[in-house]
């Protein structure tokens, strides 16, 4: 049997019944509660200008969160490919959720016994989606709100209907695990695949595992600066991205 | 849904004279031969003659994979890179294997293949990013090490690239040069082809991705029926260590090692494999600590490594930090024949003196520098032919000559004969080679004076001493070992040049010096020898007629898998047996396959039907697997770990994986007879290259080391050897099953139901055997 | 996996197990209780017997007559027909020793009978037969020699000396006369049974196993 932690029972349903994006009704209550002093204008509907409103609710924590163990994995990838065939129908490292392609041959692009990856000293650092709780950095950029917490998990997830592949996001996750998908046109995140994640289900050696969820931002070096840019307030963004 | 999935539908050709690239339609051109080795058979056929010469710039270099690769099929990330051969006597078409990630990110890229012609006018990588696709002009580059090239072109390309090159052996086309990518994972004997065309490198990168045709649920299904039938290395289903939830286990020989107490110790913390279930998902990754240096080298183990897709890891990645002082990386990865300086130390006797635990890790040293020499250089030691080979030329070769009594009559008399008359042992690793000064014209020396060479510096402790080869393999000075990579990428003097070339002519060359000594190393089974310069691979001591068969069939040592794991797999041999005579007839193919099975090293029965017809299973496999991306050294799973299935397991998996990733529906007799097709163009390039029909004599014979001795018997499971009456008989029988007539020409009927009239025009202009 | 949930600390099922004396006088209520109780011995066995088999180790019968459990015998006959009527213990088995007779209990889900086989051996405190006759299955199944270091491994932990020293009693014992040994090239010796091998066919088998085969990854 399995000398590895179990995965976590099935997320109870946190809220709403609408599919993915809806927030929790005790959030949407919190917003309106703050809006006694008409900082925002709580509209699901309508052409507004001030976009912010659409992405302002104040997500709970995610239920769980994937966590890599670096000493475990082997580089085989195959979490890559549980990602995207199973839930995309095609093999691709580069719109996995989970990342490991880009850090392969070494982080920071130096080998010689020094860096982690192949050419380093083999450890394998993998990025995760750490889920995190608010202010969410992607759902904080994204210009259309398309960014919500998914009902069954509270996975930071985006809603297809509403996403319009601008990009916004994947420059504004520190940790870059936000990949806009040159097919579709849109962006693709972890979601957690409804409680049981096809990368931890496929891990041989139980490096990547779904435990429940915990601040994971500070112990993971993000790749790059995170823009927390709120397209509604620049004015260089807007016109593209309203 | 696409109308195919599996393959991106675009094959590269490059053509470095022009710096041009071309995109050609997979599907319409080479659909028919899927990618890989197939492909290119076919883009050999078309763009080659007899004449033509691995260096020449028409001659195409093919990297194929195909359309498994880049899966979740398991064990899928294989590169299969074929050309004419610098190697071999003729030229004949061989592909060197390369595992890693390189095929992959290809796919990733849309790319099914590449295909690289011309000659670039100085030195060039080519840089792939999806479609884009450039000839880089790198200088730079040339004359440094694969591990430079490796680091700087992912500097340019990006963390995710891929890099396949090669070192300066390649560049100084050395017949005995390989492609290397990820840092352990090389192709052997195709650098010097890279070399002839300036080409350093490729580099890849791919955002793109490999579609599925089968539907989510479908395809997960399937990949979740491979991932329970998957045993660990060569497909072994039987720990060899007693387990909890095991009925049977596995002899010393079996590679599913796992078990309590036993760790990845270098690992921070370090990692235990532990028990392994079957039925728990998440421990085989932990199934295989293949620890070739020896269970010690388990605690310098970060964790193990290997190929793209596989679960089972079984390049050991170590780390040892008292490697520094030789200059080279104190972490190193890979597997098998990949660590040079196996027995290095051993040989030299300077652990002689030494606590187990500095005997040890003098050896693991060696292992590590020898494999950074290599890697870095760009060497083969072509199956351990190195090793051994010259081993016998320099030290027991001008005196077995004179002793024409010293045949061996048991596979170990060779060993004790040779002790008891004072010869070297023949188990010595090919660091006796090393006994060579550079300066000495030992073309002219006698195992005497090498011997007393030998015995002259051991101890000594000069300078002078201390930087001849010699003296530094005499001291356990290790530089030696980058002292003799030196030599032979760079092939200076006549050591360098003979370690460098191809085997058959190093001999010719010495031949004149030393009458015989030619059929003296082709007949040696210590030195391992098959043909044209190449070793044997899992030849009769791996299951017989059928062994000895898989070993005919290429122009390079086998590199063949199907069966030999079968018959290692751990099993007790009954129930092996019993598998296959229900796993192939279930299949539709013959009955009591179980009579095919020859298991330990020995042969208990003459050749029978069944043992052609697991030839061929074997030999379709191989080309499937070239051909798809999949890993030979892993599939096909005739047996399984589950108990529950009667350890079962399912060789139709490779068509249901090709089916539904591609959409093409193909059962798995269909799914062989594809290998068996592209490997009857590997047939006929092969006349081709020996301008001849006659393989029984040309190609197919068995090495001498092979055939029984006067009184010995044959075939009652005491040894391997074979009669010339019963090695004929099952050529008769090989012949048969693959179409081929009886001088083992692929005949005209069988290549027109092929769909290759073209090739049968050709061959019925050669003449039976060569014009002189 | 689904066992996992019904396993807990025995001590600690036991202490809620205790039943409390039904001051009742309602005889379906006791029947009910006892019931109860019955079921819960049931589940205390099992679940012990299979946690310890996941640990590798099989259970005497007669621990569950001692504490924590102090179960009487009439108790854990309730217990034993119950595992052998129901399906849903199919996996709870007896093994003898060989040589003794005394039985014990495992789960083959987790511990097969092979491998109860070798632990019975092992606890034996008999290492002649031991090595003597896991030798001889090993010569009669696979069929292979075994290489002395087999019995340094789990669960048979002999230091190599000792190993030494009892195949030295047994080339002296005439019931073990079939008992040979062959030495490869490596020095590794090998033990198989002559009633299953001959020496060449035990020394081709392993010079394989011990030498040759890591030749072809080796040198």
């Amino acid at each position: 049997m399995s000398q590895h932690q179990e995965l976590l029972p099935e997320i109870s349903d946190v809220g709403s019944k609408s599919p993915i994006g809806e927030f929790s009704r005790r959030d949407f209550v919190k917003v309106c509660g703050a809006t006694g002093v008409g900082m925002f204008a709580v509209t699901m509907f309508g052409s507004v200008p001030f976009v912010s409103a659409l992405k302002m609710p104040i997500m709970s924590d995610a239920k769980g969160v994937l966590l890599h163990d670096i000493t475990r994995c082997v580089a085989c990838r195959r979490c890559e490919l549980a990602c995207t065939e199973f839930n995309d129908g095609a093999a691709s490292s580069y719109l996995s959720r989970v990342k490991v392609a880009r850090n392969f041959a070494a982080v920071g692009g130096v080998p010689a016994g020094m860096a982690v990856g192949k050419a380093g000293d083999f450890r394998m650092q993998v990025d995760t989606c750490k889920q995190c709780p608010h202010p969410v950095p992607c759902a904080e950029a994204c210009p259309k709100g398309a960014i919500r917490a998914d009902v069954k998990t509270g996975a930071r997830r985006v809603d297809p209907a509403l996403c319009v592949g601008c990009g916004v996001c994947t420059k504004a996750c520190p940790w870059a695990v936000i990949t806009v998908n040159p097919e579709t046109h849109k962006a693709s995140k972890c979601y957690l695949c409804d409680g049981s994640p096809e990368c931890a289900r496929a891990c041989p050696t139980g490096a990547l595992k779904y435990v429940a969820w915990t601040d994971l931002r500070l112990s993971s070096p993000p790749v790059q600066p995170g823009i927390l840019a709120d397209p509604s307030t620049s004015s260089y963004c807007a016109p593209c991205h309203s | 849904m696409p109308t195919y999935g599996g393959w991106t539908g675009k094959t590269l050709r490059v053509d470095l004279t022009t710096r041009t690239s071309t995109v050609e339609d997979t599907l319409v051109k080479y659909k028919d031969f899927w990618g890989g080795t197939g492909m290119a058979y076919k883009v050999l056929w078309d763009e080659t003659t007899a004449d033509t010469h691995p260096f020449d710039p028409e001659c195409p270099i093919i990297f194929g994979w195909g359309p498994l690769t880049g899966t979740g099929a398991p064990s899928g990330g294989r590169t299969a890179i074929t050309s004419l051969s610098a190697q071999h006597p003729f030229h004949a078409v061989t592909t060197g294997h390369m595992g890693g990630h390189f095929s992959a990110e290809a796919k990733f890229a849309g790319w099914d293949g590449i295909i690289v012609v011309g000659k670039a006018d100085g030195p060039v990588y080519i840089a792939i990013r999806d479609d884009k696709v450039e000839v880089v002009d790198c200088p730079h580059l040339w004359g440094n090490g694969i591990y430079r090239a490796t680091a700087e072109i992912t500097q340019a390309m990006g963390g995710s690239c891929q890099v396949a090159a090669i070192g300066q052996a390649g560049e100084n086309l050395v017949a005995q040069s390989v492609v290397m990518t990820n840092y352990s994972h090389s192709a052997g004997g195709i650098g010097a082809n890279l070399g002839s065309k300036n080409l350093k490198a490729i580099g890849v990168v791919g955002t793109g991705s490999v579609k599925i045709a089968a539907g989510k649920k479908a395809w997960r299904a399937l990949i979740d029926n491979s991932m329970q039938l998957i045993g660990s290395n060569n497909q072994h289903v039987v720990p060899n260590s007693p387990q909890p939830w095991a009925e049977y286990v596995g002899g010393s020989s079996v590679r599913w090692y796992a078990k309590k107490g036993q760790y990845w110790g270098a690992a921070n913390p370090p990692v235990e494999t532990g028990t392994c279930d079957p039925h728990d998902r998440q421990s085989v990754g932990y199934r295989c600590l293949k620890s070739d240096p020896g269970a010690f080298a388990e605690a310098y183990t970060v964790r193990m490594d290997g190929c793209h897709s596989c679960p089972i890891r079984c390049h050991q990645a170590l780390s040892v930090p008292t490697v520094a002082k030789w200059g080279v990386p104190t972490t190193a990865a890979n597997t098998c024949t990949g660590w040079w300086g196996r027995g290095l130390m051993d040989n030299a006797k300077v652990i002689a003196g030494l606590s187990k635990n500095d005997a040890n890790l003098k050896s693991l040293e060696a292992y590590v520098v020898g494999k950074h020499m290599t890697d870095d250089l760009g060497l083969t030691n072509n199956y351990g032919t190195t090793d051994r080979g010259w081993t016998f030329v320099l030290l027991s070769g001008p005196a077995m000559l004179a002793d024409d009594t010293k045949k061996p009559t048991h596979p170990l008399a060779d060993a004790t004969t040779l002790k008891a008359a004072g010869k070297a042992n023949v188990r010595l690793s090919w660091l006796q080679t090393v006994l060579i000064n550079p300066a000495w014209d030992w073309t002219t020396l006698t195992a005497a004076a090498i011997g007393a060479e030998y015995a002259s510096l051991a101890g000594l402790t000069t300078t002078a001493a201390a930087t001849t080869l010699l003296g530094m393999y005499a001291a356990g000075d290790l530089n030696c070992m980058k002292e003799f990579g030196r030599l032979m990428a760079y092939q200076v003097g006549v050591f360098g040049t003979f370690m460098a070339g191809p085997v058959e002519a190093g001999l010719a060359s010495w031949e004149t010096k030393a009458p015989g000594l030619t059929a003296a190393y082709h007949a040696s089974a210590a030195v391992q020898w098959w043909a044209n310069g190449f070793p044997k691979h899992h030849s009769l001591e791996n299951g017989g007629q059928v062994g000895g068969l898989i070993n005919t069939c290429y122009n390079r040592d086998a590199q063949n898998h199907s069966w030999s794991n079968f018959l290692a797999n751990g099993l007790p041999s009954n129930v092996s047996a019993v598998i296959a005579d229900a796993e192939f007839a279930d299949n539709g193919y013959m009955e009591n396959m179980g009579l095919a099975c020859e298991f330990g090293s020995v042969t208990s029965s003459v050749m029978n039907p069944q043992k052609a017809v697991a030839a061929r299973w074997s030999i379709a496999r191989k080309e499937i697997m070239d051909s798809t991306g999949l890993c030979n050294w892993m599939w096909p799973w005739i047996v399984s770990p589950l108990k529950e299935r009667g350890y079962r397991g399912d060789i139709s998996l490779e068509s249901q994986l090709f089916s539904a990733a591609t959409g093409v529906e193909m059962n798995t007799k269909e799914f062989d007879d594809e290998g068996i097709r592209f490997y009857t163009l590997e047939r006929a390039l092969t006349l081709r290259a020996f301008k001849a029909r006659n393989m029984r004599v040309l190609h197919d014979q068995l090495p001498p080391w092979g055939l029984a001795h006067e009184g010995v018997a044959t075939f009652n499971g005491t040894n391997y050897y074979e009669t010339h009456a019963d090695w004929e008989l099952a050529l008769d029988l090989f012949y048969a099953e693959l179409g081929f007539d009886q001088f083992g020409a692929p005949t005209r009927a069988t290549l027109t139901d092929m769909g290759l009239a073209y090739v049968a025009d050709e061959l019925a202009l050669l003449p039976l055997n060569p014009v002189s | 996996m689904e066992h996992e949930k019904d396993m807990r600390v025995a001590e600690e099922i036991v202490d809620d197990a205790t039943p409390e004396t039904p001051e009742v006088d309602d005889e379906a209520a006791a029947k009910a209780a006892e019931v109860e109780a019955a079921r819960k011995r049931l589940t205390i066995v099992t679940d012990h017997i299979r946690r310890e088999s996941r640990a590798a180790r099989i259970v005497a019968p007669a621990t569950f007559a001692e504490e924590p459990f102090s179960y009487t015998e009439e108790q854990l006959e309730g217990v034993w027909e119950a595992i052998a009527a129901d399906p849903e213990f199919a996996d709870i088995v007896r093994t003898p020793d060989e040589k003794s007779g005394a039985e014990f209990l495992h789960s083959t889900k987790y511990l097969v009978v092979p491998y109860a086989r070798l632990l019975l051996r092992t606890q034996a405190d008999d290492p002649v037969y031991l090595i003597a006759q896991t030798v001889r299955d090993n010569a009669q199944t696979y069929p292979r020699p075994t290489p002395v270091t087999f019995f340094e491994l789990d669960p048979f932990n002999l230091p190599l000396e000792e190993i030494f020293a009892h195949v030295t009693v047994i080339g002296s014992l005439e019931e073990y006369a079939d008992i040979k040994s062959v030495t490869v090239s490596n020095g590794m010796v090998c033990l198989y049974s002559d009633r299953y091998l001959t020496e060449p066919r035990a020394m081709s088998l392993a010079q394989w196993a011990e030498v040759d085969s890591h030749l072809n990854s080796n040198q």
